[in-house]
């Protein structure tokens, strides 16, 4: 299981980063319709990509209440 | 004097590095392999790329370093330094390099203008070998914060560094001896990451410029409509050349005599694009790219500007 995170798009490509913060492009035509921005993929062996949603608003929290620690909010 | 011989020497250096990479070339080139190395990965393997260059004597220079795809800029003033954004994780070293090869040891401030990986990727690199000030970064929210682990790593370095943490707010001004800058962007919250990018306008004497980052059509039209003084003499082209930046109604107010596009050589988003090189010829404006003039230096005596390019 690979796990990539949208982290932004290019025109046709999204630009993914890797667990260890290596960057990939990605055809964004290879990848389930509707994915945006910030999205994290769940990728099997056979290619079958999920959505972790639940992860993503975890992450998005976590790192928010972290920006707003360091900068005071 | 000193500074003067010890550049003869590496030149010298390079100069024999360069015969000899020469030499090898041709005898692979005669031998008719498939794999050649060209020039940029000779240079970039043999690090000379950072010595090659020579920095005009000027109070102000404005570096644009060669980091490939993505942005990173010096200002140098004195002994006031500061850096805008830091490019991929991948370029860390060159970018390490550059600043050592400076003789920097401590950053007054860093400004990351949005968290893409092309614009942070390197900051715990140099985080880790600088000693740094102060941080401004735009002010993300709910709607557009990044869930990704190099903005994570970047707030952890800030965190760790002690380096005071401010947001880039829109109308403030920043000054050091004779050089300020001002933030003109971002003034709204936007959903696209670019649009978020910290704006800043710099100015010395007479010369001034303006580091846009990502910022695209929608940025540049808040920042004509909030009145922003835009008129400058050096642009950085936003979003490394897009047509989606660079409209022709916010080059018409900035008018730079010259544009600098910081991309990489043959990049996979076909940056900078033709209708931005039309658009900022039909603006009137020199261009500079780092795909293919390598780092550019500009200089300022408050006066006059010089470019220096890493490759001619």
């Amino acid at each position: 299981m690979k796990k990539i995170i949208i982290d932004r798009f290019e025109g046709d490509i999204a630009v993914c980063e890797c667990e260890d913060c290596s960057m990939i492009n990605i055809q964004k035509s290879r990848l389930p319709k509707g994915v945006r921005v910030g999205n994290i993929l769940l990728i099997d062996e056979n290619e079958n990509i999920k959505i972790d949603v639940q992860e993503e608003l975890r992450r998005k929290e976590q790192i928010l209440r972290m920006q707003q620690q360091i900068f005071g909010d | 004097m000193g500074s003067r011989r010890k550049s003869f020497n590496k030149k010298t250096v390079f100069l024999s590095s360069a015969i000899v990479a020469a030499l090898i070339f041709s005898v692979i080139i005669s031998l008719n392999f498939d794999f050649l190395p060209d020039w940029d990965s000779i240079f970039k393997n043999a690090n000379l790329s950072v010595q090659s260059i020579e920095v005009p004597d000027d109070p102000l220079t404005v570096h644009f370093i060669d980091v490939g795809q993505g942005d990173c800029i010096l200002i140098k003033y004195e002994s006031c330094n500061i850096l805008i954004d830091s490019g991929e994780k991948e370029n860390a070293d060159t970018v390490t390099d550059y600043l050592d090869y400076q003789g920097i040891r401590a950053l007054d401030y860093v400004i990351a203008t949005h968290p893409h990986s092309d614009h942070i990727g390197s900051m715990p690199d140099v985080f880790e070998e600088f000693d740094v000030h102060n941080v401004l970064i735009p002010r993300l929210t709910q709607k557009n914060v990044p869930s990704t682990k190099t903005y994570e790593n970047l707030l952890a370095c800030i965190s760790a560094s002690g380096a005071k943490a401010s947001y880039a707010i829109v109308g403030e001004k920043y000054k050091v001896g004779e050089i300020s800058f001002e933030i003109l962007a971002p003034s709204e919250q936007y959903e696209d990451l670019n649009n978020m990018s910290v704006v800043i306008r710099l100015d010395f004497g007479d010369t001034s410029f303006l580091l846009t980052g990502d910022a695209q059509r929608e940025s540049e039209e808040a920042m004509l409509k909030i009145g922003a003084d835009l008129d400058v003499d050096v642009l950085k082209a936003g979003h490394h050349g897009s047509k989606y930046s660079n409209t022709p109604e916010f080059l018409e107010a900035v008018s730079p005599k010259l544009t600098i596009v910081s991309c990489g050589k043959n990049n996979t988003y076909g940056h900078p694009h033709d209708e931005t090189l039309q658009r900022l010829k039909n603006a009137g404006s020199e261009i500079l790219r780092t795909d293919l003039a390598g780092t550019i230096i500009i200089g300022s005596d408050g006066e006059k500007l010089c470019a220096v390019c890493e490759k001619y």
